[in-house]
């Protein structure tokens, strides 16, 4: 009886990054998780398919069939694609038919701009939802990891995802400073390809590097811990043929050395203008790094060592945002000045 | 001073730090480890950090992470710090929104409901993905072991629990439960824990002392045939077959294991020195020296 008596219809949180979307139900839990892709055909502009399917066909697909990332460095590059594809999504997870429009809770990276915050809000309304909410993605994080946001004490969240890492200061339900860099998990990604093609003149695909990163990379090398090793393939730009060669974490350590120091001075700068009464809970209470790109091995050592500040990696980094979307709207009293909304953005 | 501390206190005076040294090494304040040895858990940041902490520690003492995090409360005070800040406001305010569709409700739930029930329930296949469910947090259960005779030894997934008769609090899954009583066999099996269980076991006693222990010995037994790598240390492996060229295994091993393979095949190793190779039942001794990358094939 409790589910028919359920006017409000059913409460969907989405993390809408730049490389995957995961979408969280409430009482589900996460329901879908697929890379942010779409295929389709360029001339009829009929869908091929979405997510790990159309993952699958990145760089590899005919003249015909384009596919493609609709969102670049966590904001909506292409809006019509976007929609088709959160539409496609959304519809994966909730039946076809039904009375109530879902309530609808993004995350988005701190940093986006008023015109960006807009594309998000009618993509979604556009998609089917009632009311469209958007979350700052490092608020969602600390929610989605179980940080007691709501209370006056300082936390610090990094959050990084494929384009963006957001770094905030949370106290009583809002942020307090924030910065959003342009560097997460794809830039990680560039500087490998870019090390790799100057160190061993060899040109390899973004999913390769991707690969490297995952199975061999780290922030840093840590005495005591063994070289791994990895074979990759790709072009020789001096033959033009295809080659193969082994990469070492050494290797990948020096490529991410770049994209990793300006996330470490992104923090550093946060918390140089986060206030004092603030700082000191942070550095009592710790720095919790979510996202997928805090599972890069040893990047807390690293954050760590720079900032002296005890770092710690979420035990539940990758879903976190998820979670938190879906968690924040039931916390809809709490954050209300945190939070914009489809209905103030789309009056204006 | 509850397990979780005990372990943890045993493990760092084994290595010979005092808090203060740990606490430096870790960039955590000396309080934060003091609480966590002494299980003041209340006086801790929230879980996500400090089960980030314990986990650290765990390591810097060199303890698996995994059974300590599984003693720790998982939820101390995190659905009461939702609460405690919605409580002194009003619950959401009515959205009129969908104040009309009340009455429709209403309507539809006398008319139509059961009929729309059943007409769309057993249509609700649509192909629909298999979600992906997320985990829910680990259940916390209660688990008592008894034994006779008493004073065995219990581990669960490897850990030692303490000596029966026990009672701890565990992490609910499959875990493999062992039991050890000097003169006795050992005693080991899968569990599946729910909800609180208790447990009594009898052991039965070892059969005279003639026979060595029946435990297989890793040192003595390696296949008569084939390519067995045993490693003394940690290393990278890279295994390919030598006719196929097919990649039959690509990891990081740890100290202790054995490995074996058909001949021929080719072996790439990040660390020749710990990895001894034992070519149908004769040593060849060790593939290289300590840190080197060797690569060498096996059979024809």
């Amino acid at each position: 009886m409790a589910g028919l008596l359920s006017f409000r219809g059913e409460d969907v949180g989405i993390d809408l990054g730049t490389a995957s979307v995961l979408i969280y139900m409430r009482g589900k839990g996460i329901v879908l998780r697929e890379p942010s892709v779409i295929a389709m055909v360029s001339d009829t502009k009929e869908v091929k398919a979405v997510g790990a399917e159309a993952y699958r066909m990145l760089g590899r697909t005919p003249g015909n069939i384009v596919a493609a990332r609709p969102l670049k460095d966590g904001v909506i590059a292409d809006y019509t694609l976007t929609e088709r594809m959160l539409t496609l999504f959304i519809r994966k997870v909730l039946p076809p038919l039904r009375f109530f429009r879902p309530q609808v809770m993004v995350g988005v990276p701190s940093g986006v701009t008023e015109v960006e915050r807009r594309a998000v809000v009618q993509a979604i309304v556009e998609a089917g939802a009632k009311r469209a909410y958007l979350i700052d993605e490092p608020l969602a994080a600390a929610i989605g990891a179980g940080i007691k946001i709501a209370e006056p004490t300082g936390s610090m969240v990094v959050d990084i995802g494929g384009g963006s890492s957001d770094i905030a200061v949370i106290s009583l339900g809002g942020i307090v400073r924030s910065t959003s860099l342009r560097i997460a998990g794809n830039e990680f990604d560039d500087s490998i390809i870019r090390f790799i093609r100057n160190k061993y003149s060899l040109l390899i695909g973004e999913r390769t590097a991707e690969e490297l990163k995952i199975k061999i990379g780290a922030a840093k090398r840590v005495p005591g811990e063994q070289d791994a090793v990895a074979e990759v393939r790709g072009r020789d730009l001096i033959s033009g043929l295809p080659k193969s060669i082994e990469v070492t974490t050494e290797d990948v350590v020096e490529a991410l050395k770049e994209p990793l120091e300006k996330i470490v001075q992104g923090v550093k700068s946060v918390l140089e203008t986060t206030p004092p009464e603030l700082v000191a809970d942070i550095i009592d209470r710790g720095i919790l790094l979510t996202g997928g790109g805090a599972l890069l091995r040893n990047l807390d050592m690293l954050l760590q060592e720079a900032t002296g500040v005890p770092v710690v990696v979420a035990e539940n980094a990758v879903e976190a945002v998820a979670l938190g979307t879906g968690k924040a709207l039931d916390m809809l009293h709490v954050l209300r000045d945190a939070l914009v909304t489809s209905d103030n953005v789309l009056r204006r | 001073m509850c397990e979780l501390g005990k372990r943890l206190k045993e493990a760092r005076e084994a290595k010979g730090l005092d808090l203060a040294q740990a606490a430096e090494v870790l960039k955590v304040r000396r309080v934060i480890l003091e609480a966590l040895e002494d299980c003041r858990f209340d006086e801790l940041p929230e879980p996500p950090l400090a089960r980030g902490y314990l986990k650290r520690y765990a390591q810097l003492l060199g303890l698996d992470a995994a059974p300590l995090l599984a003693l720790y409360p998982m939820s101390t005070a995190q659905p009461a710090a939702l609460e405690s800040a919605s409580s002194p406001k009003a619950p959401t305010a009515p959205n009129p929104g969908w104040l009309w569709v009340v009455p429709l409700v209403i309507l539809l739930l006398l008319l139509g409901w059961w009929g729309y029930r059943s007409l769309y329930r057993p249509g609700t296949s649509t192909p629909t993905p298999p979600a992906p469910v997320a985990p829910s947090p680990p259940q916390q259960i209660s688990l008592r072991i008894a034994t006779q005779p008493t004073g065995a030894r219990v581990y669960l997934d490897g850990f030692l629990l303490g000596q029966a008769p026990l009672e701890a609090r565990v992490e609910a899954g499959e875990r493999t439960l062992r039991i050890e009583a000097p003169g006795y066999q050992k005693y080991e099996q899968v569990i599946t824990l729910q909800t609180d269980r208790s447990l009594s076991f009898t052991l039965t006693p070892a059969p005279p002392a003639s026979s060595p222990s029946p435990s297989p010995n890793p040192t003595t037994s390696a296949p008569a045939t084939g390519l067995t790598l045993r490693f003394e240390g940690t290393s990278w492996i890279r295994v390919t077959d030598g006719r196929t060229g097919r990649q039959l295994y690509e990891g990081t091993v740890a100290a202790g294991t054995q490995l074996s393979y058909p001949l021929p095949v080719v072996v790439r190793v990040g660390n020749a020195g710990v990895v001894r190779a034992i070519v149908n039942g004769q040593d060849r001794g060790r593939m290289g020296n300590a840190g080197q990358v060797v690569t060498q094939r096996f059979g024809q």
